[in-house]
């Protein structure tokens, strides 16, 4: 009875690993983009200058990473967080599972590993940020000049 | 790991070239070229330690191969700063005076941000400067507090943006 009742347990404890490694990839709502950008109305203008008020140190090491990029890897990332904040939630939820789950979805970041680190790496700075976005400029290049 | 195959056959070389009377085993590698023959047997091709190596085979003298390196590190001796010709320590210390503490390079990135926007126009005057960096220092920190640490920045990192510090006493 007593190696009955062991074994079982072994077989179950055995399952238990085994199981959630499968499911291990899976976006959650504020993982791996934060919640706050799923769900922020700002346009990217507006976000990228509230970061540059609220969060400087952090908006300016994206910076200088971004002027280190060829000019066309600047444009690609340009365009691709513009294409994202066009997306509505249920969009940018669905990305967030798509770039969860194949490592290879979001070709930017084959060129630039953080091509989108201001926006969907830190949780803290996207939530000061979108904080207080909506009272900036819908539209501000100058966000892209440091 | 990749070093030591290559270290001990050198020093055994070395050995073997001033002692050749127990030389026959390490009689094998006696020479550098031996040696950079050795790395390149091994999968990191073109690695550092290979190119050091042939640098050290060519035909230069010994004088000529390391002088580079002779004068490397004499300049690196004589251009070292003294200690307390950091600025980022100075400031640091002038911030501490305010009751500023928090990370030095933390307040000195901030400091020079802060030039920097006065620079490219996005702080106008001392108004907006002094609002940029209330907002950077710890909570409980005083709007006189946020001045102190814009003049020292000020003095510090851009003394020829301290007159919008004088622009901004009159009002």
């Amino acid at each position: 009875m007593l190696i009955k009742v062991s074994v079982a347990a072994a077989v179950a404890s055995v399952a238990a690993m085994a199981l959630p490694a499968v499911a291990a990839a899976d976006a959650t709502d504020d993982y791996p983009i934060p919640n706050r950008i799923l769900k922020t109305t700002c346009t990217v203008d507006q976000y990228m200058a509230a970061v540059r008020d609220v969060e400087p140190i952090y908006y300016e090491r994206y910076i200088i990473d971004y002027n280190n990029r060829p000019p066309d890897i600047q444009q690609g990332a340009r365009d691709r967080i513009y294409w994202f904040f066009s997306l509505d939630y249920a969009g940018r939820r669905q990305y967030s599972e798509d770039t969860a789950t194949n490592v290879y979805y979001e070709q930017m970041a084959t060129h630039w590993g953080n091509w989108a680190k201001l926006f969907f790496n830190n949780k803290g700075v996207a939530a000061h940020g979108t904080d207080v976005c909506a009272t900036y400029p819908p539209d501000d290049p100058s966000v892209w000049n440091g | 790991m990749q070093i030591a195959p290559v270290a001990t056959p050198r020093t055994e070389a070395i050995t073997a070239a001033t002692t050749p009377i127990t030389a026959p085993f390490n009689a094998q590698i006696t020479t550098v070229e031996d040696v950079a023959g050795i790395d390149q047997g091994s999968r990191r091709r073109g690695s550092q330690t290979n190119r050091a190596v042939h640098w050290l085979s060519t035909g230069l003298s010994a004088q000529a191969k390391f002088l580079p390196l002779v004068a490397v590190v004499a300049a690196a001796v004589a251009l070292a700063a003294p200690v307390h010709a950091d600025p980022d320590v100075d400031f640091a210390n002038e911030l501490h005076t305010y009751g500023i503490y928090g990370g030095k390079d933390y307040n000195a990135w901030i400091g020079k941000i802060t030039c920097k926007r006065l620079y490219n126009g996005l702080d106008k005057d001392a108004d907006m400067s002094a609002k940029f960096v209330f907002q950077q220092l710890q909570k409980g920190s005083t709007t006189a507090q946020a001045w102190q640490f814009l003049g020292a920045a000020l003095r510090t990192y851009c003394p020829d943006k301290l007159p919008v510090l004088e622009q901004a006493a009159p009002q």
